[in-house]
Formats: C-alpha cells, structure tokens, sequence
C-alpha cells in the first residue's frame, strides 16, 4: 500500500510546483527511472558514454532518484536484466531518428522504422464502434491509413487537455498505420551509447528507450502497429 | 468481354449519411425508403431503438443508426429516413441522417475492415470502399445487432 501511494504522492507533490518545461522533464524523468530500475546493466553501460555530455544528465538522474519506487524493482523478473544488449539491431551503430511532439513531449521515432510523414489529412473516416484511440482512415496513394492517436496511452494525464491541433501523421509499418503527433521537428543522429534502452518487460513496451540528451523517448514502431493490430495495446 | 466477370462480381448498395460520412448497405436488404413520421417510444426498450411505427398496419421497430454505432445523436430534420431493411426474416427500420443513391461496388473494391483494438462492437462494419475519393463503411446488416438484440428487438 505504502509505495504506490508515496509513489503517486511524490509525483503529485512535483507536479504541482514544477512549470511546463519541467513538467515535461519530469515525464521522462519517469520513464529514465522505470528504465534504470529494470535495467541495471545499461545502468551501467550509461555511465561508460566517452563524451563528457553525462553532465547534462546528472540532474536529471537526480530528480528521478526520490520517485523511484523499490518494489518495482522486486516485481521484474530477476533475469530480464542480465540478458545482454538490450538494444534492437538496428541501432547497434549511430542511426537517425525524426524527433516530433505529442502533447508537447518529445518523442522519436527511427528513421528505419519510419514510413513517411503527412500533413494531418483533411479527410479522416471515422470508424463507428472501434477503440477510442483508433481515429479514422484517410488515403495515402491508394492505401487505406489507420489513423491513431496514442497520446492518451503515452502522455501523462496533465498533458492530455490544451493539446494543440495535429499538424501531422507519422506513417509506420509500410503505411498502414498514422501517428497523429502536435508536429515533427528534426532528425537527429544518436549513438547507441545515448539512449538508454528498455528491458522487454518493462512497464512501457511502447518504449525503445530514452535519450537523456534530448529529454526525449523512443517509440518501439513494431510494438505499436503489432499491438494496435492485435488490439493489445493498454 | 473482359469486364464480364467484374460486372458479375458487383453487388448493388445503398448508400446513406450518418454523421458526415457514408454508409452503404446492401440493396437486397432494402425493402423502402420513408420520410420520418410518427415513431411511438416503448418503454423499456434498449436505447438504441427509437420506437415502433405503424407501416400499412403493421408494427416496425426503428432503430437509431447513430445511437447504434455510438454516434452523437441529431434531431432529425428533412433530410431524415427511415430506411426499412430485412433481416433474417425480420422486418426493422434504421433511421439515417439521410439516404443518397445506390451504387454499386465489386466484391474487390470492398476492403475488410481495419482492425484496430476490441472490434466486438464493430462487426458490423463489413469493409471499407472507396469512391470519388472518399471512403465509403460498407455495413454487414446481419451483423448490426447481435442474435439476443435481434430477438429483443422482434418480441418489442
């Protein structure tokens, strides 16, 4: 009983003196420290970065260090943090991500996993009776696009009013899917050693991992269409 | 000659409007088409049936299309029909925001529907067609209400 609580207290406690952009840091410090907890081991292989960019994330690191829960490390799996690398394939050498917003987080998506990007179509068909995140379809040279907003799943509740209209759709998984996001922004060039990737069984299977540089969150493209196909998506 | 076996593949439908977007069902399914008249509630009856009119003498359930696919409701207004459809031998009427024309469609210009998430309360959207550039749900009638709604809704 006691955790949890102090656990939603802590965060309730920060979100009401923190601003807007510490708001949004504090989202990620959220996942930082989900991640951490789960993963020792990149833990560890975070702090090797040879850059001397760690700085930049040493307080965040400390903010996240009062939330962080330590049941949550006895519910994981003891060995899903030994298993290795738990980065995906495709990111064992620098590769580029588009950097866009949600909400006004700021989440990536890798460019290898990215099938294009849309100004948010005029014409979206809604589709009577499905899951409320399931938006509608719209065209895309002759192909039917799912449009989807995940923000409710992904934003902190606080972020989910005052959201700004959609400027565009992230195409994923050869187009059949539409990420309705507040705007791209760029593309940015990572090194495996800059993100902090997540344990399979974490919280968050929608997450690659984090990017302390950029205050920003990965998305798993193929979690998202895989689970938004089965319908698994939580 | 070559569109010999399109032509025999093409089922004819009806379309109609609900909510700005438009619907198509099967012409085979249609027996009239009414302008709104009087429809006399029933107590008790599930909130997605509007209530029974008297057609020639005899009684039919109208159901609220809009109420049925979890839409906002609407007043209805001119433009409104009573679409009067067969089902499995049962006589009902669906209320539309209006009807448009019939149109007829080849079985693969019938995409199935997208699934996405729980669909239980979507069965009845049979594809998705499109059509001068704009999509087109094409509904499974059959499957509108389940077999317990479609009892409920013939003992009325």
């Amino acid at each position: 009983m006691s955790n949890p609580d102090n656990r939603s207290d802590n965060r309730e406690n920060r979100i009401a003196v923190v601003d807007e952009p510490q708001a949004l840091t504090a989202y990620l410090d959220d996942l930082l420290a989900e991640i951490t907890e789960i993963t020792p081991a990149v833990s560890v292989k975070e702090a090797v970065p040879p850059s001397g960019k760690v700085g930049d994330s040493s307080p965040v690191r400390a903010t996240v260090t009062p939330i962080k829960p330590s049941p949550a490390v006895r519910s994981e799996p003891p060995g899903s943090a030994g298993g290795g690398d738990p980065s995906p394939e495709w990111a064992r050498q620098p590769f580029q991500c588009l950097l866009f917003r949600l909400g006004g987080v700021a989440l990536a998506i890798p460019l290898v996993k990215l099938t294009g990007i849309l100004a948010m179509p005029k014409d979206i068909t809604p589709m009577p009776g499905h899951s409320s995140l399931f938006i509608g379809l719209t065209e895309h040279h002759g192909r039917k696009v799912k449009v989807v907003d995940i923000s409710a799943h992904v934003l902190p509740p606080e972020r989910l009013s005052n959201r700004p209209a959609p400027k565009n759709l992230i195409l994923i998984d050869e187009g059949r899917w539409g990420l309705v996001c507040d705007q791209v922004e760029e593309t940015l060039t990572l090194s495996p050693e800059l993100v902090r990737w997540r344990s399979p069984s974490g919280k968050r299977p929608w997450l690659s991992g984090t990017v302390i540089k950029h205050l920003c969150a990965i998305l798993d493209a193929d979690y998202l269409a895989r689970s938004l196909e089965k319908g698994t998506w939580v | 000659m070559a569109k010999e076996p399109q032509a025999a593949s093409a089922t004819q439908y009806v379309t109609f409007r609900l909510a700005e977007e438009t619907y198509a069902i099967n012409v085979m399914q249609v027996q009239e088409v009414l302008r709104v008249t009087e429809i006399a509630p029933v107590p008790g009856a599930p909130h997605y049936v509007l209530g029974i009119i008297n057609l020639r003498g005899n009684v039919v359930t109208v159901i609220d299309a809009r109420r049925r696919m979890g839409l906002m409701d609407k007043e209805s207004d001119d433009a409104s029909r009573i679409v009067i459809i067969e089902v499995g031998g049962q006589v009902v009427g669906i209320m539309v925001d209006s009807v448009a024309e019939v149109i007829e469609l080849a079985a693969r210009d019938v995409e199935p529907a997208p699934n996405v998430g729980n669909d239980e309360s979507s069965k009845y959207i049979q594809g998705v067609a499109s059509r001068d550039g704009e999509l087109t749900i094409v509904v499974d009638l059959n499957k509108l209400l389940t077999d317990d709604e479609w009892a409920e809704v013939a003992t009325l």
